[in-house]
């Protein structure tokens, strides 16, 4: 990943729909799931992957970060769909209900097989982990650390409820704890985390209010189940007006001084340095524009 | 036939047996600054105390001196909920009378039965803004002796008035008539709205006969909308039509994502161009792209307390929320695409009616669409230079209509055409469009859900979107783009011998031809 | 080999049928099939090649598919005739 790329919005999609899969490079989301997993009936698994890959082919994504949800690892197909859909170079390979963090590493090793056999360099492709249940959040830090591959957990809070026996609501005070300790998990090894969907499609307002309450727990994005979702979810994670102003001077300066060779530097009083740029560089992408990091660091 | 090219490079004939002399068109406003002409003709006075009211409506053509080879005409206002032109066209049929203009302002889905009537020979020649179904895969192949004429809604206005369409009877469908031919299509059971065709084709028929399936006492109240001094016979039916049918379906807000896009990078495009402003005047199509930009416009102008002038068409519901919010001073309506905006005419003094003379015809002191700032309008394919098919489809096959479109988009301050990147897995956008209806000069920008691309000849235009970082592609990188998911279509096998069409632009010109497809 | 198929009547999909032959023969179902007749027929005979088929029966119904789209059931559905992995 060259690009420090908006990670705001994770659209879903069902990957044997080629209706809605046309399009969706050109709905305005930061990240997509194409789903091999719970949209895709038993008999339609063959079918759905080979689809998705001729999909993942032939689209320009842009700078949109394409995911696949695979099979979990407790199924008769996560390996075929790992064959036909590594060489097709998602950024990502989402594993559904992960609770043990050998689980990870056995994707982990068979993805290092299929791009070591296709030429691919090796680590590329990164794994995202889904968080469904209670073993799971319990888990949360060891699965975030499983292997260097791991780049972002995800709450499934659907599942997760369904799991601990409690209902979902708006105000989600039942998934409260789960999202802060999949935050924590996620900050302190140093990868991102994505909140779970919002079902209520016609709810806008409250899309919004779950999203803000997202953003400031700290997840660095969210899951949109809808196309109607994305501009909502980016719009709920997008920085202050203050923050985003600050971190264009910073990335300004940055690049100046990358282009004179000067070391040493300071934006409004305070010293910058590396840290200072990747966190300004982070700012801008949940501001929707992305940065190349080679032309400030 | 002789065949000559046009300024577009399209080859069009100069004259055609069985319709006469065309010119080949030379540009969207070659023919700006001529004279109009209007065409004196003989009609029958109807003396002093004689009864309009007719039995039926057999004994009203006897009446009207219709006899083979004249011309007839109908309005489209009931759309797909018509009944009256095939009642008519079945008692002309059993009057022996053949050999006719058949000259309605368009035919809908629900005329296809006017192929019968081609092949019984009632019907020889048709003028129409569109055509589809059976009616138009007939022309299409090449079924008809004497090719067809699609004109604009501006251009048919155009030819009534001048005389190159010399209407013989007008048959005019009401909602509520008196007994003097005072007539409306604003209220009643089967109300459509606006009757703006109507109002061309009484003023210019030699002999005028309305139908109605409500007849009301004299003097008709609230509202006239077509006077009795012009009308000759008044006929009374059980029902003119379905006005349920009469929505296309497309009131409704689109949800589909891309629509959604498609209709999101439009209305961005338009704010760029910091066109939205107070005094602002617009038209957009009916389709579901279209009224999902005018609910984004409309989001603007109240958020930001605009008020625009007017807003032109084609007059939709979600139109009307914004005259009675106050955000458009007046709307201007030439046919209604929901049989509500009748009580809108009733109740809002703004809610104009006009005729299509008024809309669109360029050879008068100033048509409606000549006032426009923003036009919203779809398209079936479009090319590299920016020239727009609304009629024929992918297969060759007639099966769209002109319509309004190169009225607005000549009109326009701002032209947008709107489409998706492909339908049904064939790319929108071509080298060359298969059809022109619209030339390219008229449209300003293409717009869609992959892209938006800015008419070369609009730099200034192209500065504003590119400032405001819209996704701004050279029209043809985005055309290889999508046929690189499409691939390219293989050509149709069209029998350039034999043209069924002549698309005469607003201006009387002949801008393309359409060929018998074979099969 | 046996029959088989893949894909659904949803919009923009195909339902592509496969069976055995002693040639390769193609029913092109479609709104398109006018203009993406040479297409659809090049796309099915490099595919039976591909798979070393010397005779197959194909029928596909378009439904306004993407040509990947009709590439990927068709591929899918011989997959399954030659007793490839459908569960």
């Amino acid at each position: 990943m060259n690009f420090v790329r908006p990670r705001r919005s994770m659209l879903y999609m069902p990957g044997n729909n080629p209706n809605m899969l046309q399009n969706c490079c050109c709905l305005g989301a930061d990240g997509l799931l194409l789903d091999l997993e719970d949209a895709v009936s038993p008999d339609c698994k063959d079918e759905a992957r080979r689809l998705l890959t001729y999909f993942m082919r032939n689209l320009d994504f842009g700078n949109t970060e394409v995911t696949v949800r695979i099979n979990g690892t407790d199924t008769p197909w996560w390996r075929d769909d790992l064959k036909e859909i590594i060489p097709a170079r998602p950024h990502a390979v989402r594993l559904p209900k992960c609770e043990d963090p050998a689980d990870i590493r056995e994707l982990d090793s068979a993805i290092s097989e299929i791009e070591t056999a296709e030429g691919i360099p090796s680590g590329s492709i990164e794994i995202h982990a889904m968080i469904e249940t209670a073993a799971a959040v319990e888990r949360a830090s060891e699965i975030a650390r499983a292997c260097p591959r791991v780049s972002a957990i995800t709450l499934g809070g659907q599942d997760l409820a369904a799991d601990i026996g409690v209902r979902r609501s708006k105000e989600g005070v039942e998934i409260l704890y789960a999202r802060s300790r999949v935050v924590i998990a996620a900050r302190a090894a140093g990868i991102a985390c994505f909140d779970t969907v919002f079902t209520d499609i016609n709810d806008a307002e409250g899309l919004y209010k779950e999203a803000s309450l997202a953003a400031q727990l700290g997840f660095t994005g969210k899951a949109a189940i809808h196309p109607s979702q994305v501009r909502v979810i980016n719009e709920a994670f997008r920085p202050e007006e203050r923050a985003i102003r600050h971190a264009e001077k910073v990335v300004a300066a940055a690049k100046e001084a990358k282009i004179k060779s000067i070391g040493v530097y300071a934006v409004d009083g305070n010293m910058v340095d590396g840290p200072v740029v990747r966190q300004a560089l982070a700012v801008l992408a949940q501001a929707g524009i992305s940065c190349d990091p080679t032309e400030v660091l | 036939m002789n065949m000559v090219k046009n300024s577009l490079g399209r080859l069009v004939p100069t004259e055609v047996p069985g319709l006469g002399n065309f010119r080949p068109f030379e540009g969207a406003f070659a023919m700006a600054g001529t004279k109009a002409k209007h065409c004196a003709f003989e009609t029958d006075a109807v003396p002093r105390g004689k009864s309009k009211i007719t039995a039926d409506i057999r004994t009203a053509i006897i009446n009207s001196g219709l006899s083979d080879g004249m011309t007839i005409s109908f309005h489209h206002h009931l759309r797909n909920g018509d009944k009256v032109l095939e009642m008519v066209l079945k008692e002309i049929e059993s009057l022996g009378i053949r050999d006719l203009t058949l000259a309605p302002s368009s035919l809908s889905d629900s005329h296809e039965f006017v192929a019968d009537y081609v092949r019984s020979g009632v019907v020889s020649r048709i003028y129409t803004s569109g055509i589809r179904g059976r009616i138009g895969n007939l022309v299409s192949r090449g079924e008809m002796e004497i090719p067809i004429v699609v004109r604009s809604h501006g251009g048919r206005a155009r030819a009534i008035e001048e005389g190159s369409i010399s209407i013989d009877v007008a048959f005019l469908a009401a909602s509520a008539c008196d007994d003097r031919g005072n007539m409306t299509g604003s209220f009643g059971p089967s109300a459509f709205g606006s009757i703006g065709y109507g109002m061309q084709d009484a003023r210019s028929a030699r002999h005028v006969v309305a139908i109605t399936d409500n007849l009301v006492p004299f003097p008709l109240t609230p509202k006239i909308s077509i006077h009795q001094h012009l009308v000759h016979q008044v006929v009374a039916v059980d029902s003119i039509g379905d006005p349920d049918k009469l929505a296309t379906g497309a009131v409704r807000i689109t949800r589909s994502p891309q629509q959604l896009e498609i209709a999101r990078n439009a209305y961005e495009l338009i704010k760029s161009v910091g066109i939205i402003r107070p005094g602002f005047s617009y038209q957009a199509g009916a389709g579901g792209v279209s009224i999902a930009v005018t609910q984004y416009i409309k989001k603007h102008m109240t958020d930001k307390g605009i008020q625009g002038s007017f807003a032109l068409g084609g007059i939709t519901g979600d139109m009307i929320k914004l005259l009675e919010e106050g955000l458009f001073k007046a709307a201007y309506d030439v046919q209604s695409f929901d049989p509500k905006m009748g009580d809108s005419m009733l109740r809002n003094p703004t809610h104009y009616e006009i005729d299509p003379s008024c809309y669109a015809n360029p050879m008068n002191c100033g048509c409606m669409t000549h006032e426009l700032d923003v036009c919203v309008l779809g398209a079936l394919d479009l090319d590299v230079d920016f020239n727009v098919n609304v009629l024929t489809g992918h297969d060759g096959y007639l099966r769209g209509a002109s319509g309004g479109h190169c009225d607005a988009s000549a009109g326009a301050k701002l032209a947008i055409i709107v489409a998706p990147s492909f339908r049904n897995g064939v790319s929108s956008i071509k080298k060359q469009v298969q059809t022109v209806v619209t030339p390219g000069e008229s449209v300003d920008a293409i717009v869609t859900e992959r892209g938006i691309s800015i008419n070369p000849r609009r730099q200034d235009i192209l500065e504003m979107a590119l400032k405001a970082n819209l996704p701004v592609k050279d029209i043809e990188d985005l055309r290889k783009e999508i046929i690189s998911l499409t691939g390219e279509t293989e050509p149709i096998d069209f029998d350039e011998s034999k043209p069924v069409a002549l698309v005469e632009y607003r201006d009387g010109t002949l801008i393309d031809t359409v060929y018998k497809v074979r099969s | 080999m046996i029959s088989s198929k893949s894909g659904t009547d949803g919009k923009c999909d195909c339902i592509v049928t496969v069976e055995p032959a002693e040639s390769v023969t193609l029913e092109y179902v479609s709104k398109n099939s006018s203009i993406y007749a040479k297409r659809t027929e090049d796309l099915v005979r490099r595919t039976a090649l591909r798979y070393g088929l010397n005779g197959i029966k194909v029928k596909i119904e378009d439904f306004g598919a993407l040509g990947f789209v009709i590439q990927a059931r068709l591929e899918t559905a011989i997959e399954r005739a030659l007793g490839g992995a459908a569960r």
